[in-house]
């Protein structure tokens, strides 16, 4: 049997609520970038909107999915005076599959689209080449949840050294706060690769993912209260 | 601007209005010309757009022509700022 749910049961909503929070910090930065991008007219700042779009949408299904396997663990049936607790399968085996690989998808998808981004990677035929792989990824990662992970920090790794470069040229806070907020998502990514040694892992890197998406909004505030 | 490529329009834009801005509101031409290093029928372009959307005017300062931010124009040069900083930031 495939293992979906790696969550400890005590952290669980607790941890739809971490990615709430990455949710709203995605969707600022993809707004500020939309706004960018009717000044600029650059392309480079529409594709920067709708890749932090895409990571916002992928927390959402991974939410959904999140929200029904917890559903179905805690689901509990009174009869008489005896509480059985069960698996209820209302919901198919389709739709996780489903949910699972649109996150995955979305979420390879953002990565991939920095790493090209942040690389002034332009080839079609490298566009399209990648872009094959990340659906095989997103298909069979369903099958071996360390596999999407190991490729995450791959290409979060290589965003994160180009924002490391960054903020070595730029020695600002701004600069820094992206780099670490970078190198804490790569960091989430190891540890959600290793994630089926122990449950207490997934805690871990949900709380690093977390602290990625709040070093991006300590960024992206202190340049708006400029 | 990375490496002395090619400047995007932020840019250019910012430096006109900053240009205006530090010529205490009352900039001439020539001098935006040159400090932003554009052409004289690329600053044309970039004056007709900034005036049809009210963000620079033109003024008569003791019958000479000068460029001058409006209140609008003051408010987008502040967000020009915060979007450059943001553009450096996050390395677009």
């Amino acid at each position: 049997m495939l293992t979906l749910l790696f969550s400890p049961k005590w952290f669980y909503g607790i941890d739809i609520a971490f990615e709430i929070i990455s949710i709203i910090v995605a969707l600022l930065i993809s707004f500020y970038s939309y706004k960018l991008y009717t000044i600029s007219k650059k392309k480079e700042h529409k594709y920067f909107h709708i890749f932090f779009l895409m990571i916002a949408i992928a927390f959402v299904f991974k939410i959904m999915t999140n929200f029904d396997l917890y559903f179905d663990v805690l689901q509990t049936m009174q009869i008489g005076s005896i509480q059985v607790q069960y698996i209820s399968k209302s919901l198919s085996t389709i739709y996780r599959f489903g949910g699972l690989f649109m996150y995955r998808l979305l979420t390879a998808m953002f990565a991939y689209g920095l790493y090209m981004l942040v690389n002034k990677k332009r080839d079609r035929r490298d566009l399209l080449l990648f872009t094959y792989f990340i659906i095989v990824l997103a298909f069979l990662s369903y099958y071996g949840y360390f596999l999407f992970h190991l490729t995450m920090v791959m290409l979060l790794g290589f965003v994160s050294y180009y924002y490391y470069i960054n903020c070595k040229k730029l020695h600002t806070i701004n600069s820094r706060l992206v780099a670490s907020g970078f190198i804490m998502l790569t960091l989430a990514n190891v540890v959600f690769a290793v994630v089926e040694l122990d449950l207490v892992l997934y805690v871990l890197a949900e709380v690093l993912q977390l602290a990625g998406f709040c070093l991006l909004l300590g960024a992206f505030i202190s340049v708006i209260r400029k | 601007m990375r490496g002395g490529g090619r400047r995007d329009r932020v840019d250019v834009i910012l430096a006109i209005l900053e240009t205006i801005y530090t010529e205490r509101n009352e900039a001439k031409p020539t001098h935006i010309m040159y400090k932003a290093n554009l052409s004289h029928k690329l600053m044309e372009g970039y004056f007709t757009e900034l005036i049809e959307k009210g963000i620079i005017e033109k003024v008569d300062v003791k019958g000479k022509m000068r460029i001058s931010l409006t209140g609008k124009g003051s408010e987008f040069l502040r967000e020009l700022r915060k979007m450059k900083s943001f553009m450096q930031s996050f390395g677009l």
